[in-house]
């Protein structure tokens, strides 16, 4: 069908693509615990798809992915409820002003849903807050996952021990996450969490890492507490959107057939790779996802009639980001994949070597 | 044989009250700070974890390695103490290290706020508002670490046995009524108590010979020992350690047999007896293989707040001490059996099926009411408790009640997941009910796609179309209904899916 008000034309190829790119994003999602909108909303915009309606309907996807997976945690006991409520507060605040600023610069670009160079503005404001995020995000990541491999030990404590010592009242029990924070701390966390998310999808790449390593919450309690609070400012973020006209309904069922399949062979990757790993992987992949939208910053400054750059270069840009993106999916879903087979025939060995040392028993 | 256990805050009198009933009672008197040095002296990071103390519940937490060898090295030093000789110990949450071994007596001691705060002016020459801060610190400190350690609120009268107020009573009436009551059968070490303790030794002491070893050290491991049998249970992204194991363990005097597991998750079976036919054995054996789980059987000999009132009545005894150490021990100890008794030969059978299946997880018996069995859980990473037949000598009603009870209680009290042998069935075998879901999910999720996939103009024209502007709202509801039905639609379906092919 023809595209209609930036929608994209979906036809059997791109929707296909979509489905791998669901996948893709699903299995990173249930290897590294994040949402993958930070690889799902890239790609549907190398696909076509404006900046504002890859977030708007990344983020309905996030919102039904949420509400199925908190529940699951919830049963676990690792949501803490009144953590998750506090940060809302704020959190809805922050999810409104980037879909108020995303609607702003779409429309910047042209009078209501434009044509795609129309969302030029918006892309770029997009893209630029990707890279900047995540580049920070992907190296902290790096550095503590190399700081491990010297020490042996967990994540880094000393933000949380400085911040520990933050005293500015009211202070706040939170009893499942074991800790008592400042109430404007908790605040200003679910602020940038609500924003981000608004913004490019990914608020969980803030708000987990925020409570691990700013509130001390641990890591299981961290990450059902941030779906928690994604199943909120999901179903807000998807409304506000919604309200738009940004919702690709039909991105959104693409996107949940891959990625509902995806997350259990991430899930299952976890279980039999190391921690370390696990981090090293998952910096490589933001940071060739980063890569891969900085790649396209300059077209769309070229769009915005903010540099010229030739068509041959533009084209270039877009195919080399497209590339990037999809190499650094693909090979990590590989790098998950080899990890878990190789496991496999680990523990077929080994199972092997017990029953040996078994009928030898002292 | 006897052992008493005092648990003391600061400046209670518990010190005192310890020593002098060892005194009194002509048995050694050992104190957490003996211990400690001795464990110091092997290596262990006590001062580090302390002062970890003092930091968010982040940065102690990842100290958990840490802690299972302090709790490793300290549960050897004092159960090998008790094996050679009587005594009384106390320390913070004194009883806990000693926790599921019968027949101890766990005494606390408290004085009045008013008493301490007057011993800390008198002792440390501090101001009465700087000395009701001390108190007050010193409380939740040694709260803090008792809830790190074991997991459980010491303050709770359900650990322990007597609890003395210095408020009301005298030391040294004290010191007689707990030098009274330590005489009581109940509290006299039995075979079964003294085997118990003897499996506690040999676990803690091939737990801290792991975690001291460089070979095995960086593996989170779980070790326990049942009847000489040392189980060791870990995790496949740790299977190097797999050759070192026995190694590390062939120094150790009395081990009879090391059973080794990889599994990635770990089962908690509690039951009052095993039947490999009976009992949901099988099932259990089979979600074990699934789950990639290694199971660890309880033999469950429950004692204490959950009795039924006639059994209380029935426990009464005077103190005249040639009567009561003639008298049989109570507080539902485990007898010692034989090789030949069944029920012992059948438990064997089962431990043995498990690990001919590679899925066993250890054995153990415990003795001790459900807040003692809370704090035994608690110091265990279960990925589940699975509760099977208890409490077979009640009547079915109370039986069904009391199960429930005890499910109630550690449900609410962990994040475990609690099920009973017919919810282990609904919960992963592939059913007719399963199949049903199975089919609904898909139905719902086909008839949402191929609605959306076959009217793509139309539902795109509402949702963003400035012709149905007006209706915007409509299309917000849309939105905010269709995503989450076919995420939990298609999510069932997937997970109804890979149960049906046992990839769950």
């Amino acid at each position: 069908m023809p595209g209609l008000d930036g929608f994209l034309a979906l036809e059997w190829s791109n929707a296909l693509q979509v489905v791998v790119l669901g996948f893709i994003g699903g299995v990173l999602s249930g290897f590294i615990g994040s949402g993958g909108a930070f690889f799902m909303t890239p790609g549907m915009m190398n696909l076509g798809v404006p900046g504002v309606i890859a977030v708007g309907s990344n983020i309905t996807h996030k919102f039904g992915k949420a509400l199925v997976g908190s529940r699951r945690h919830g049963e676990m006991g690792h949501v803490d409820k009144k953590l998750g409520l506090f940060m809302l507060i704020t959190a809805l605040i922050g999810v409104k002003v980037a879909v108020w600023l995303n609607e702003k610069l779409f429309q910047m670009g042209a009078d209501g849903h434009g044509e795609s160079t129309g969302s030029a503005a918006g892309d770029l404001y997009i893209s630029a807050v990707f890279v900047l995020i995540l580049s920070i995000v992907s190296v902290l990541i790096l550095r503590d996952a190399m700081r491990t491999q010297k020490k042996g030990e967990g994540p880094s404590t000393r933000l949380a021990e400085f911040f520990s010592k933050v005293k500015i009242r009211p202070m706040v029990t939170f009893k499942t996450a074991d800790v008592t924070l400042s109430f404007w701390l908790v605040a200003l966390a679910g602020l940038f969490t609500g924003y981000l998310a608004g913004t490019i999808g990914v608020g969980g790449f803030i708000g987990v890492p925020a409570m691990i390593y700013v509130f001390g919450v641990p890591t299981a309690v961290a990450a059902g507490t941030e779906l928690y609070l994604a199943m909120f400012m999901g179903a807000w973020g998807a409304i506000n959107y919604a309200m738009g006209g940004f919702v690709d309904l039909r991105l959104v069922l693409l996107l949940y057939l891959g990625s509902l399949s995806g997350i259990y062979i991430g899930a299952y990757g976890t279980k039999v790779c190391k921690e370390r790993m696990i981090r090293l992987v998952t910096a490589v992949i933001i940071l060739l996802s980063v890569l891969s939208r900085a790649v396209n910053i300059p077209v769309y400054m070229h769009d915005l009639a903010m540099i010229d750059i030739s068509a041959e270069a533009s084209r270039l840009s877009s195919s080399l980001s497209k590339i990037l993106l999809f190499a650094s999916g693909i090979a990590g879903v590989l790098v998950i994949l080899i990890a878990v087979f190789r496991a496999y025939l680990r523990r077929r060995k080994i199972q092997e070597l017990l029953s040996r040392l078994g009928s030898r028993a002292p | 044989m006897s052992v008493t256990t005092v648990s003391r805050g600061t400046l209670v009198g518990g010190r005192e009250l310890a020593t002098r009933l060892a005194r009194n009672l002509g048995c050694a008197c050992v104190s957490r700070e003996d211990l400690t040095e001795e464990a110091i002296k092997l290596g262990v990071p006590v001062d580090e974890l302390q002062q970890a103390m003092d930091k968010p519940p982040r940065v102690y937490m990842q100290m958990s390695k840490e802690r299972d060898q302090y709790l490793a090295c300290m549960t050897m030093l004092l159960s090998e103490r008790i094996l050679k000789e009587d005594l009384v110990y106390y320390g913070h949450a004194a009883q806990m290290l000693l926790c599921g071994v019968p027949n101890i007596l766990r005494v606390r001691v408290l004085a009045h706020p008013e008493f301490r705060i007057a011993s800390v002016i008198h002792g440390l020459g501090l101001s009465r508002e700087e000395a009701k801060k001390y108190v007050q610190k010193v409380d939740e400190d040694r709260e803090k670490w008792v809830r790190f350690l074991y997991g459980v609120d010491w303050s709770d009268p359900a650990h322990y046995d007597l609890v003395v107020h210095l408020d009301q009573m005298g030391l040294n009436n004290a010191v007689t009524a707990v030098q009274a009551i330590s005489h009581l059968p109940d509290f006299k070490l039995t075979p079964a108590s003294t085997r118990a303790l003897k499996d506690l030794y040999l676990g803690s002491k091939a737990h801290f010979a792991l975690s001291r070893d460089p070979r095995t050290s960086f593996a989170g491991m779980r070790v326990s020992a049942d009847d000489g049998v040392v189980q060791v249970t870990y995790q496949p992204q740790q299977s190097e350690v797999v050759t070192h194991v026995r190694e590390v363990l062939s120094s150790i005097d009395g081990i009879k047999d090391i059973s080794t597991t990889i599994a990635q998750n770990s089962m908690l079976f509690l039951q009052d007896e095993f039947d490999h036919r009976a009992g949901g054995f099988e099932d259990v054996m089979k979600v074990a293989h699934q789950a990639d789980a290694a199971v660890e059987l309880m033999r469950f000999a429950q004692v204490g707040n959950l009795l039924e009132p006639e059994d209380v009545l029935g426990d009464t005894f005077t103190f005249d001490e040639t009567e009561t150490t003639d008298s049989p021990p109570k507080s539902g100890a485990v007898e010692e059996t034989g090789s030949e008794d069944p029920v012992e030969e059948e438990f064997h059978r089962c431990l043995s099926e498990l690990r001919q299946k590679g899925c066993s997880g250890g054995s153990s018996t415990f003795c001790g009411n459900s807040k003692a069995l809370l704090t035994r859980i608690s110091r265990s990473n279960y990925s589940m408790i699975i509760l099977g037949e208890l409490f077979k000598k009640k009547s079915e009603a109370n039986r069904i009640r009391l199960r429930d009870e005890l499910k109630n209680f550690l449900s609410d009290n962990t994040n475990i997941p609690i099920l009973d042998t017919t919810e282990l069935l609904q919960r992963f075998r592939f059913g007719p009910r399963q199949l049903i879901r199975l089919v609904l999910a898909l139905l719902v999720s086909v008839i949402l796609f191929v609605a959306l996939f076959t009217h793509q103009e139309q539902v795109t024209a509402f949702l963003a179309g400035e012709e149905y502007g007006h209706l915007r709202w409509l299309a917000v509801a849309l939105v905010v209904v269709v995503s989450p039905l076919f995420a939990v639609s298609f999510g069932t379906f997937t997970r109804e899916l890979l149960r049906m092919f046992k990839l769950e």
